[in-house]
């Protein structure tokens, strides 16, 4: 009863003493050598090759080495398991004619936890399991289906070379960098995957054939799937520095660094081992506010996406400046608008420069991300040495939008405020429907103002708010004219993913020409030879604007100051295994 | 009294499975493609290809999932459909394939159509010509999505050039089309067919696991949906347990109390305040206390958000029981305020209602009075309301608050659902619902028999129509 009375008193009490701190700002509550790293959602499975949620990357890639992985300063790929970068021979003759050769070799040093040697058997039935019809591994399979023969060393085997059926540019990433080498002892105890053939898995992936041919593959897979091997230390754990030590749902995920692990050694020279934290902590913690408050709390160490505004709040907090340290990289990613060129009312060239002349870009980066952008003119990052500079961001001018649009044959007939053409005989208004996320804010913020902006030139945009679900359904039915998307980019451009006429291709762009450029691009292995085709492409894209480019947003990142740390521009931000533990 | 609870009973077993059926459809039904969800990768995933190469890969992971079986024991379509038009699966080809269909009327043309389109299709990816290929992937692209027979068969009109290197395709598509417009459903066929599938269809499967206590495989992380119920409970029931416990014992003698000085200033002001109380968003109470309890110098130091886990590694193993409520205590307090403030007034009213009535005036005029009157006589029959509460009490325990697990970062049921839902795993999202269905079921029964057994005056025959 009294309590109760004291309720209303014990609120006020509450505003008031937020306003007085008198704790020591010098002091960090935190000073151990763990990183607790906040995590927006709950891995799905600690396994690199079911794992369907990008959050899981991040704990799981400290327990995995790759064959080869990417500087996380330098966005270069170095070797890691590898003793050195592959050979690499183009094939003028024989069976495979046209093809690339990939000479491999694994560090003598590479051991698995309980000291067996990794080798070329390990690489080689981590892919037996990608190419398992009976597993959801499709995604992987696109990098890898290239593959025409698998081969190691009958004296070492640690050695091993493939055969690509093409000069494939990023054929080298694809071998060494899309899955990493899993302990085929642990995953295959049995050795039944030593009767399958990796060639007969990649050339027919139907799951009835293959039963036919190894019925023991279903239950292999149906035993993979289970939560052995996404959940269970044992099964999760690889050749990588870290171990998963506890996974407590909805919780927290622990990661520990191995006693003596054998890269150490080699850290000292090579900066593809460091590991210096002693623990990795994982905490999930999916409300945005929530994570504020235990970031405040110095609950948690690292922090990325952080809402603009908020970002801006926490830069401007005496106490949280005391602790942390702000970051805004760049990320590899970027925003822009689709059109659908393959409608009647999109397909002049002239009309889609008109929509990208009149959307204001800087207002659109200022006032709903709050300045952390950067614009963009092509498909890539402005940071890239492929990005062709020469192409300048379209600017917003209602003029000429205007003019383009009066050029294209559109004008105001019926003086309502829309302007208006024949099409095939039939009077059409310029009226668009914009398919905006309407689950994110930001994108029907955005949606307004480019809708308020397109009146302007005579433009009319009907925003259709639609969820996520139904966003990706329209866009791959194409059943959509123009819709606000983003899309990560990768430090390598493989432009056939996207430009080409019979690729994921939503826009419509594309003809005979720049196919075959893109096909050109894709299997030169000289890379300023390849820019050039590169720029050309870009500059075919800017012209013809099946996207509107908006920009590239700046990561926001917050890190502890007990850490010295360096931001990268690869998701998401950060590397906690080169945070250094600062002593005074 | 055992006639009466059989058809309880069983009335509120029908209703389950009633609702079972409704999940399934649901499920079926939702926004999201649950084979696209389950084999998206690195990449955008496999099914932004053309839609005629994009039907085989998609119906392999189909089938993978067990999608290619009809979805209920019997169909009840228009005779136009096959009884096999449940093995077509993507999406797009169901969509075309229907409209066709309703157009035509003649499932066999409809088929060889398609089968004449993708043969076409495979026949241009192959080949040589770079420039011709590309023209007609995207015109068999837009012909595949189209269901327009006119605008197909216009579409197929092309230039010399064109035409030549595929002739004899595009002829037998021509004829197939030409076929196409002469029909027209008959009269007959718009009559509803009934197809009987029998026990081999996915309901029956589903519905089999399910009372077999199988609830299924999340599709998010492809754990067993009962573990992740069985780890989320215990969070949920010991937040709620204690939040109803707390707000009922606070509320009941409280409640007597202002009952019995119902017109004193302090019943009257506490009233308000109750009301205030219980008007305020727990929501926005509970993101309060959270920024006060975990602000440095502040508030609640006792309480992190991280949870009971940072007690376990800076506390001790001694100090997890207190620390383990203390770290309950906010998210307690504000699941318990406002409830405790509607009981408080809820047990105050029906106590009132007693009071008046003729037999306490009757009791009084006998000479009973004090204790004796307000225990013996009063709060029984105050009580009986309270029962019904028990009904609602027990899904309650379970199902939690979503709003609060998710601002204090509990990992209870709450959070599990509203998780579940974000990632689209319905099997998780149906196994939840069909559990507070069941719960909800029980709390019925319970209050039922409670009631029939605290008040003589309330027979059978009349719970039954009361609670129908």
């Amino acid at each position: 009863m009294k309590f109760f009375f004291l309720a209303p008193l014990a609120i006020v009490l509450l505003f008031l003493s937020s306003c007085e701190r008198t704790e020591d700002k010098s002091i960090h509550k935190r000073t151990t050598n763990e990183v607790a790293i906040r995590l927006e959602a709950e891995p799905d499975r600690l396994n690199p090759l079911l794992s369907t949620i990008s959050y899981a990357r991040q704990v799981f890639d400290p327990l995995h080495l790759y064959l080869m992985n990417y500087d996380p300063t330098t966005l270069v790929l170095v070797p890691q398991l590898l003793k050195e970068s592959p050979k690499i021979q183009f094939i003028n003759s024989g069976e495979f004619e046209g093809g690339t050769k990939y000479s491999f070799e694994i560090r003598e040093e590479a051991i698995w936890d309980d000291g067996k040697p990794v080798t070329a058997l390990d690489y080689e039935a981590t892919l037996k399991i990608v190419f398992n019809p009976f597993l959801p591994t499709l995604g992987y399979r696109t990098f890898l289906e290239n593959i025409q023969s698998f081969e190691i060393d009958q004296l070492n085997p640690k050695k091993f070379t493939i055969i690509l059926n093409d000069t494939y540019f990023a054929g080298l990433e694809s071998l060494t960098n899309v899955v990493p080498v899993l302990p085929k002892h642990v995953f295959d105890p049995q050795n039944l995957l030593d009767k399958v053939s990796l060639l007969k898995l990649i050339k027919d992936p139907s799951p009835e054939n293959q039963l036919k041919n190894y019925p023991f593959i279903k239950d292999f897979a149906d035993n993979y799937m289970g939560e052995y091997f996404s959940r269970i230390p044992e099964g999760v754990n690889g050749s990588g520095p870290y171990q998963l030590v506890s996974w407590q749902a909805g919780q927290e995920i622990l990661l520990q660094k191995k006693q003596s692990w054998w890269g150490d050694k080699l850290a000292v020279e090579n900066p593809a081992f460091q590991a210096f934290p002693d623990k990795l902590l994982f905490k999930i913690i999916p409300d945005p506010v929530t994570a504020l408050a235990a970031l405040k709390n110095e609950e948690i160490d690292v922090m990325q996406n952080i809402a603009p505004e908020d970002f801006i709040n926490l830069k401007s907090d005496s106490l949280t400046k005391a602790h942390f340290t702000f970051y805004t990289p760049s990320s590899l990613s970027s925003y822009y608008i689709s059109l659908n060129t393959r409608l009647p009312v999109l397909s002049d060239k002239k009309v889609r420069r008109a929509f990208a002349h009149a959307i204001d870009v800087d207002e659109l980066i200022n006032s709903v991300f709050e300045g952390f952008g950067t614009r963009c003119a092509t498909p890539l990052h402005p940071s890239s040495a492929e990005y062709n500079a020469s192409l300048k961001p379209i600017e917003f001018s209602i003029e000429k939008a205007k003019k383009l649009l009066s050029e294209a044959g559109w004008s105001d007939s019926d003086k309502d405020g829309i302007l208006d053409k024949k099409l095939d005989g039939k009077k059409t208004a310029l009226t668009v429907k914009y398919l905006a996320n309407a689950s994110k804010a930001s994108s029907m913020i955005l949606a307004e103002l480019i809708k308020s902006n397109a009146k302007k030139a005579g433009i009319d945009i009907v925003i259709d708010g639609k969820d996520a679900n139904t966003l990706l359904e329209k866009l791959r039915s194409r059943d959509f004219e123009m819709i606000s998307a983003g899309r990560s980019l990768t430090p390598q451009w493989s432009p056939s993913q996207n430009w080409r006429t019979d690729s994921d291709n939503r826009s419509g762009f594309g003809d005979e020409k720049t196919d075959s450029w893109i096909d050109e691009m894709e299997r030169e292995p000289n890379q300023s030879k390849r820019f050039v085709i590169s720029k050309k492409l870009q500059a075919k894209i800017y012209e013809e604007q099946p996207e509107i480019m908006l920009f590239c947003p700046q990561e926001r990142l917050v890190i502890h100051k007990r850490f010295q740390a360096v931001s990268t521009a690869v998701w998401p931000g950060f590397y906690p295994l080169a945070f250094k533990l600062v002593t005074d | 009294m055992l006639t009466y609870l059989i058809k309880r009973i069983s009335t509120l077993i029908l209703s389950l499975w009633i609702i079972s059926i409704c999940l399934f459809y649901l499920q079926k039904n939702v926004a999201g493609d649950i084979v696209m969800l389950q084999s998206k990768g690195r990449s955008n995933g496999p099914f932004y290809v053309h839609p005629l190469a994009a039907e085989k890969v998609y119906s392999v992971e189909a089938i993978r999932l067990n999608l290619h079986k009809p979805l209920f024991y019997f169909s009840l379509k228009s005779a136009l459909f096959p009884d096999t038009f449940y093995r077509i699966q993507y999406p797009e080809a169901i969509k075309i394939k229907k409209d066709l269909l309703l157009q035509t009327g003649n499932w066999p043309l409809v088929q060889s159509y398609f089968q004449a389109l993708t043969k076409f299709y495979e026949i241009v990816v192959k080949s040589e010509n770079s420039s011709l290929s590309i023209f007609w992937r995207e015109r068999l692209e837009e012909i595949a999505l189209s269901s327009d027979l006119v605008a197909i068969k216009s579409k197929l009109r092309v230039s010399k050039e064109m035409n030549e290197p595929f002739e004899v395709e595009i002829k037998e598509m021509n004829g197939i089309l030409f076929q196409l417009s002469k029909c027209s459903p008959s009269f007959l066929s718009w009559f509803p067919r009934l197809h009987i599938y029998g026990l081999d269809n996915q309901y029956h499967k589903w519905f089999v696991k399910i009372i077999s206590g199988d609830f299924g495989t999340s599709s998010r992380d492809g754990r067993l949906v009962k573990d992740k119920i069985q780890e989320a409970i215990p969070w949920t029931l010991w937040v709620n347990g204690l939040a109803i416990g707390i707000a009922y014992l606070f509320s009941f003698p409280m409640g007597i109390f202002m009952a019995l000085i119902p017109k004193s200033a302090w019943t009257k002001w506490v009233n308000h305040f109750l009301l205030a109380l219980y008007a305020l968003p727990s929501f926005w109470i509970a993101s309060l206390l959270l920024f006060q309890a975990t602000s440095p110098g502040a508030g609640f130091p006792f309480f992190s958000i991280s949870g009971w886990t940072f007690y376990q590694q800076n506390g001790g193993f001694i100090n997890q029981p207190i620390s383990f409520l203390l770290q309950l205590s906010l998210p307690v307090f504000c699941m318990t305020y406002g409830l405790a403030a509607y009981l408080t007034g809820y047990m105050q009213s029906s106590f009132l209602k007693v009071l008046k009535e003729p037999y306490i005036m009757y009791a009084r005029t006998k000479g009973i009075s004090g204790f004796r009157l307000y225990v013996r006589h009063v709060l029984p029959n105050a009580l009986l309301p309270q029962i019904v509460f028990i009904a609602g009490v027990i899904p309650a325990l379970v199902t939690g608050s979503v709003v609060i697990e998710v601002i204090f970062n509990i990992p209870g049921m709450g959070r599990l659902l509203i998780d579940s839902m974000l990632s689209q795993d319905w099997a998780t999202v149906y196994s939840f619902v069909l559990l507070v269905s069941c719960l909800t079921a029980l709390g019925l029964i319970l209050s039922d028999i409670l009631l029939v057994l605290s008040d003589p005056r309330i027979r059978f025959s009349a719970t039954k129509n009361e609670a129908s």
